[in-house]
Order: C-alpha cells, then sequence, then structure tokens
C-alpha cells in the first residue's frame, strides 16, 4: 500500500485516493515541430518508456482530493516516496543527480542548463 | 404534460429505525459550483461582495455566514450552500459581481445527494468505506473534503462535533447506492480503530 | 541420455526406498563460450532452449539465471492456458501454444499436468457480450474451437455461479474455449529444463547477468556473476527485468514493468472444475488439484520492482469474484504473491531481433505469458536459429511500434488477461 502526499494540498491518503498518471516528463514532439516527426519519435512518444528500477519519475493526480496533478519522484523496488514536485517544474537537484540509467541520460542537459523546467 | 416537478434522490425511502447514527437526506439545500483562481484579488473581492464571506482558501476547510457557506473543494474550486429556494437569487449576484472576471458559477443543486449522519458512531461507520483517518482531531468541525467512499466518490463535511454532525454529499446516481450502504453497513456497531493507537503487545 | 519415468521406473524406485532418483538436470559450471546463451530460465527461456536442442540440434547451449529456474512469473501466475484472443497474429501464436501443450507431457516425459477442463469468459453486460462475440467469430474463422454459451449452460458448468439476473452484472452469456485449461506451472518449467538438460543444454543458476558485451553492432558476450561467457548470440528473456538487461547493451524496449498479484484460498472439496475469467468486475477463478480456489486480477497501476502489489488490487479482485461466486465468501485465503509484468503498449509480446546483432528478444507477454510458453519458445528458438523471425513471430517484432502495426489485444481482451 502507497501512502501518498499531495503536493498541492497537502492531502495525504492510501493510494486508492490517488490516480497513477505514468512516467513524468514526456514531451509530445508535435508539440515543437509538427511538420518534421519521425516515425522513430512518435514511438517514442507513445510507446518508450525508462521503466526504471530504482528511483523513478512519474505523474500522479489527487483523484478524491484537490483534482490536481502533480510529479512524485519513486523508487520502483522500495516502493519510497523520495520527493513530490510541481507539475510544470522539474525534480529536485540532488535528485536528478541521483538519477540513473535512461534517467540520468534525460537529466543531464537539464542538469547543465539549471533547474527551469 | 404535467409540470416538471422536482424529486429528490432518496424521495419515498424510509428513515431506518435501529441504526447507530441518525441518517437522514438534506432536501433543501442548493449548491452552487464556483471556479476562479484564488490569487485573483478582484475574483475573490466580487465573490466577498456577492456572498459576504471570504472564500476559504486552506486546503479542506469552509467558512460560513448566515445561511451561506462556502466549502473548499480545490485550489480553485468551492461548493457555495444556501437554501433551495435562494439558488437563483444568489447565482445571479454571484454573476454579476463576477462580469469581466475569469470564473464560473453554476447551479449545481441537482447534481449531488446529501445525507446527514448524527451521532458518535458518525465516523466510525464513514471509516469503514473510506481509507481516511476520519478518527484524527485533524478533522475537527468545519472541515470539508472529497474522498472515495465505498468505492465512490464523494465529499464530506463535518458540520459540527460532539456530537458529530456530518453532512456525507454524493453524485445523484449514486444516491440510492450509499444511503443502502449506510443501512447495511450502520446495523451494528463500527468497531474500528484504524490508525487508532495499537495496544502494545505483552512482552 | 536420462532414464525415463515411466510406471516401470516408478515400481523399480519404489522398491529403493525412492532413495536412488537421479537427479532431473545438472549444475554445471559455464564453459568459456557457446553458441548460444538463453538469459532468464523460466518457462520461456527453458523452452527456447529445449528447442533450440531439440528442433535445431543446437546443443552447445547455456540458460543462465539470476536466481532458481521457473522462480520468476512461472512460479507466480494463475496457470491458465486459452487462445481465443482477437487478432490473428495472436489466434496464430496462442493456439500454437495451447496445441503443444496438448502433447506437451508426452513430448518431455514429464506430466505437465495439462488440465483442458474449459476456460470460460463471463460476458456480464452487454458491451461485453457483443464484443465476445466479435472475438468469437474472428476465432472461428481461424479455425478455433470456441463458442458462445447461454446463461443456462453457464449454470450447467460452474454451479456455484451466481444466475440471479438482477444483480449488478448479470451473466448474460459467455464466451467458452472447451480445449483451454490450466497446466501444472512447476512442472512446465522443470519438464522444459530436465527436456533441454538431457539434450546437452547446460541450466546454470545463480548466474546473474551483469551485462550484455559488445563487440561494435554485434554482441560478443555476457558478463555474468559467474565470469565473463563468450557467445555470439544471445536471446533475452526475463520478463518484468528486461529493461535493466538489455540496457546494458545500449537497448530500449518500448516496456513498463508492473506488478500482478495473484492469491489461492484454503483447500476445499472440488466445486469448479473449469476456468471462469470474470472480466467486467475484473477477476478469474479456478480450482487447483489440491482444492484451492486460485484467484487472479489485474495489475497494480503503477511501476513496480518488487514482486509485491498493494492491498486495495486484492480486494478489489475478491470483491469482485464474492458477487460473482456468492459461496466464497467465507472462504481464507492462504497465500499471496506478485510477479514484475512486462506490459507493452498494445499488450502483446515483443519477439525478434534487435538493432544489434545476435541480441534476440522475448518479452512484453505482459500478463498473459503462461499460456504461451511452449508456443514462444518454439518460434524463438526458430528466430534465433535461422536469424530472421518465424513466420508466427514476424508481426510481433519491435518494429511494430515505428510502423504503427499494433496488435492491439488490450480491447480485446477487456481485461488484464
Amino acid at each position: 500500500m502507497l501512502i501518498v502526499h499531495c503536493h498541492v494540498c497537502g492531502a495525504e491518503g492510501d493510494e486508492t485516493d490517488f490516480h497513477y498518471g505514468g512516467q513524468a516528463h514526456i514531451a509530445r514532439p508535435a508539440t515543437r515541430d509538427p511538420a518534421n516527426v519521425s516515425d522513430a519519435e512518435q514511438r517514442d512518444y507513445l510507446f518508450m518508456r525508462h521503466n526504471a528500477k530504482g528511483l523513478h519519475f512519474e505523474r500522479w493526480r489527487c483523484d478524491r482530493g484537490c483534482g490536481k496533478w502533480f510529479h512524485a519522484a519513486r523508487d520502483t523496488v522500495t516502493m519510497e516516496f523520495k520527493a513530490t514536485y510541481g507539475i510544470s517544474e522539474l525534480p529536485p537537484r540532488a535528485l536528478m543527480e541521483a538519477a540513473t540509467g535512461e534517467w540520468a541520460v534525460f537529466f543531464k542537459d537539464r542538469l547543465a542548463k539549471g533547474s527551469e523546467a | 404534460m404535467s409540470d416538471a416537478q422536482f424529486e429528490t434522490a432518496l424521495q419515498g425511502r424510509e428513515t431506518p429505525t435501529g441504526l447507530t447514527v441518525d441518517i437522514r437526506e438534506m432536501t433543501t439545500r442548493g449548491m452552487i459550483d464556483l471556479r476562479g483562481l484564488a490569487d485573483d484579488t478582484a475574483f475573490m473581492a466580487a465573490v466577498k461582495q456577492a456572498l459576504n464571506l471570504d472564500l476559504p482558501t486552506a486546503p479542506r476547510t469552509s467558512a460560513a455566514w448566515g445561511e451561506i457557506q462556502a466549502l473548499w473543494l480545490s485550489t480553485d474550486q468551492w461548493l457555495i450552500l444556501c437554501p433551495r429556494t435562494k439558488t437563483e437569487e444568489l447565482l445571479t449576484a454571484l454573476r454579476q459581481a463576477l462580469a469581466g472576471i475569469h470564473s464560473l458559477a453554476v447551479d449545481v443543486s441537482d447534481m449531488r445527494t446529501i445525507i446527514r449522519l448524527e451521532g458518535d458512531q458518525a465516523r466510525s461507520l464513514l471509516l469503514k468505506g473510506s481509507s481516511l483517518d476520519l478518527l484524527s482531531a485533524d478533522y475537527e468541525a468545519g472541515t470539508a473534503r472529497r474522498l472515495r467512499f465505498a468505492e465512490i466518490a464523494a465529499l464530506l463535511h463535518i458540520v459540527s462535533t460532539k456530537p458529530d454532525v456530518i453532512d456525507l454529499y454524493v453524485f445523484r446516481s449514486y444516491a440510492d447506492y450509499a444511503w443502502d450502504w449506510l443501512i447495511a453497513n450502520g446495523r451494528t456497531v463500527a468497531d474500528v480503530r484504524q490508525f487508532g493507537k495499537q495496544a502494545v503487545p505483552a512482552t | 541420455m536420462k532414464s525415463r519415468y515411466s510406471i516401470f521406473s516408478l515400481a523399480r524406485n519404489a522398491m529403493n526406498y525412492h532413495k536412488d532418483w537421479e537427479r532431473a538436470w545438472r549444475s554445471p559450471t559455464p564453459k568459456s563460450e557457446y553458441d548460444a546463451v538463453i538469459v532468464g530460465a523460466g518457462g520461456h527461456g527453458l523452452a527456447t532452449a529445449y528447442y533450440l536442442a531439440k528442433t535445431h540440434k543446437l546443443t552447445n547451449i547455456a540458460v543462465v539465471e539470476k536466481g532458481w529456474l521457473g522462480g520468476g512469473n512461472t512460479g507466480r501466475n494463475t496457470t491458465i492456458i486459452r487462445s481465443n484472443y482477437l487478432q490473428d497474429p495472436s489466434i496464430a501464436i496462442y493456439e500454437l501454444a495451447r496445441s503443444l501443450y496438448e502433447d506437451l507431457s508426452r513430448d518431455l516425459n514429464f506430466n505437465v499436468m495439462f488440465s483442458p477442463r474449459g476456460v470460460m469468459m463471463l460476458c456480464q453486460t452487454e458491451h461485453e457480450f457483443r464484443a465476445f462475440k466479435r472475438t468469437a467469430h474472428a476465432n472461428r474463422l481461424a479455425g478455433l474451437d470456441c463458442r458462445m454459451i447461454t446463461p443456462e449452460e453457464v449454470k450447467k458448468i460452474a454451479p456455484i455461479i451466481n444466475d440471479d439476473p438482477n444483480c449488478r452484472y448479470p451473466i448474460l452469456g459467455a464466451y467458452y474455449q472447451p480445449r483451454g485449461g490450466t497446466g501444472r506451472h512447476d512442472a512446465v518449467a522443470w519438464g522444459y529444463a530436465r527436456g533441454a538438460d538431457s539434450l546437452g543444454v547446460d541450466i546454470i543458476q545463480n548466474c546473474e547477468v551483469l551485462s550484455i558485451r559488445r563487440d561494435g553492432g554485434k554482441v560478443a558476450g555476457l558478463e555474468t556473476s559467474k565470469g565473463f561467457i563468450k557467445t555470439k548470440k544471445i536471446g533475452v528473456v526475463t520478463a518484468g527485468n528486461i529493461s535493466t538487461v538489455v540496457q546494458t547493451a545500449g537497448l530500449r524496449l518500448p516496456i513498463e514493468s508492473l506488478c500482478l498479484q495473484a492469491l489461492v484460498s484454503e483447500p476445499i472439496k472440488p466445486v469448479l472444475d473449469c476456468v471462469v475469467m470474470a472480466n467486467t468486475v475484473h477477476g478469474y477463478l479456478s480450482q487447483s488439484d489440491k482444492g484451492e480456489l486460485v484467484v487472479g486480477g489485474g495489475t497494480d497501476p503503477y511501476n513496480n520492482y518488487s514482486q509485491r502489489g498493494s492491498f486495495p488490487a486484492l480486494e478489489h479482485t475478491v470483491t469482485a469474484l464474492v458477487e460473482t461466486f456468492p459461496i466464497i465468501s467465507r472462504l481464507r485465503m492462504l497465500r499471496m504473491w506478485g510477479g514484475i509484468v512486462d506490459m507493452t503498449g498494445d499488450r502483446s509480446p515483443i519477439i525478434g531481433k534487435t538493432d544489434i546483432d545476435g541480441l534476440y528478444v522475448n518479452c512484453g507477454w505482459g500478463t498473459g505469458g503462461f499460456k504461451s510458453i511452449p508456443g514462444s519458445g518454439y518460434v524463438f528458438a526458430d528466430t534465433i536459429f535461422n536469424d530472421r523471425p518465424h513466420p508466427i513471430a514476424e508481426p510481433f517484432g519491435l518494429n511494430r511500434f515505428i510502423e504503427g502495426r499494433l496488435i492491439d489485444e488490450s480491447v480485446a481482451a477487456a481485461v488484464a488477461h
């Protein structure tokens, strides 16, 4: 059983009071450049997932509370929530640095640029 | 054709006896769904002018002035309660005050059914169908929050305490289900102590 | 060659107080090089090795396993076997698997306890009734022995079912596959392991793959906890852990790992001699030969590598089944467990080659892996041996996600199957 903490309204509750929204930080390629989206990019957007074993970044919704979406960093092995953060934000810097595998690759440029989303 | 006639969802359902709590349907309440940005001072001022009360901005709280109440639903959404007969008048006043401001006010009086629970067992009974720690002191008079109750969406408003008076709002189509659930589960004392102090095992 | 199991060997060993049974498989130390290495000694991996050795005579091969064989999802499922899927490619591979199950005990000389007791998929809404009717037509065109049955027939086959027409989800009929059923999950893994081992395949347990070593665009071998193993062909069949294994070779897969739970009740007298799937309310039920009711449902919603699910998913499943089978309401549950299932976007598997020469993947079986073990192993062995997809495996290639050629079974099954 996960006990989830809403980043927006502070409500705390069982996972049944919340809704899991899948992997975080997936950008739709057609939003940036609709005319030049390759099939591979579209595949990445629709189907490729980081599937991290360990620290993972994902979206949750305070389904039975304030109804707002937020981000969470969670460990997929220990189930521990490391942090929650706003839906338009990047994770805390320490967690971006702690990320491994595909997440580490994903956050590399963003760490270099600073922490704007 | 006969004239359209308002009927409440639980009209005709007998009020059961022998339950551990008193339950009844609140039939004369009007409800307005109000949306706007809490950090928009013009919006907050306009609402204050129309309702004579400051909208609560702290999560899961409520505010009241006379027969008008405002329940916090989200960071940008409130449920305004008033006598059903005054809904239209209040809605007109709200819309006039909010003209030109990014906001929304809609009469949703028929959207939800309100079941009032009274008695010391009210919290324990609701706890059977919810994952919230309703026995915690955080749930004081005035608390309003949405929750998952008996697998359906509901809104809980603790009207007063000692003894507890709790209003349970469910969507109208779930009224029968919620009513039956309360009757089925309210027959026996709900000795639920979830999250409460655990007995220390003898060593 | 191992001595065969038979009534005579049983009698002979009984005379010796069962002290002289030989080990079913060896525990070899890994050689420095193999013609091919299969990663993952679950049902799929062992079946692949077995068919590589048996059909393609490729016997200088190994199966490496992090834990013990059959200890992952092969030992964590509800053992349902059926093939009545909607899409043609799915029907082809699941029916291949189901038909191989029919004769598997004889083929392996190991009783896998295949029990074609019939699988019923209940129709509890009008929509579900129509959806299954559509599947029924598709299946009949493909030559499957399946049919729609009436509520009366449902009640006759499973008398403990709640046939009250006024309940929330009344039984409107069912989609029935009489030759579907169950098998013994451990026996399938053990049977394939014994079969592969006797053909010379090395099954190396407690041997974790640390990384896949590449030599440019092709594979060079495996770094394992028991040293480096050189090979030109690697087949990765590690279900929920596949992403972490292939990541070491720089390969990404359209897979997410979730937890699927199941549970069994205390053993009771026989009450149910078929498999019942109630997809609308999200639960399925069968009775094991020991008398335990085997209960399964949908996955937990979020990514999970812990092999432990959370309670609400189980509660939801059990609530649903009590509604459909009121007599089980007083049963106590004995054990519960979770497996890490590898889910693809279209809920169909991925079988085939990758961009890296010599690296083959067989994954994405999600919640439907057990039923497909023989078919999956058969076509994957052929794919590895010939370095091209087996015709039945071809539609399940990785390219389908680029081409948008999905084999959508998530809608067809109406439940995490």
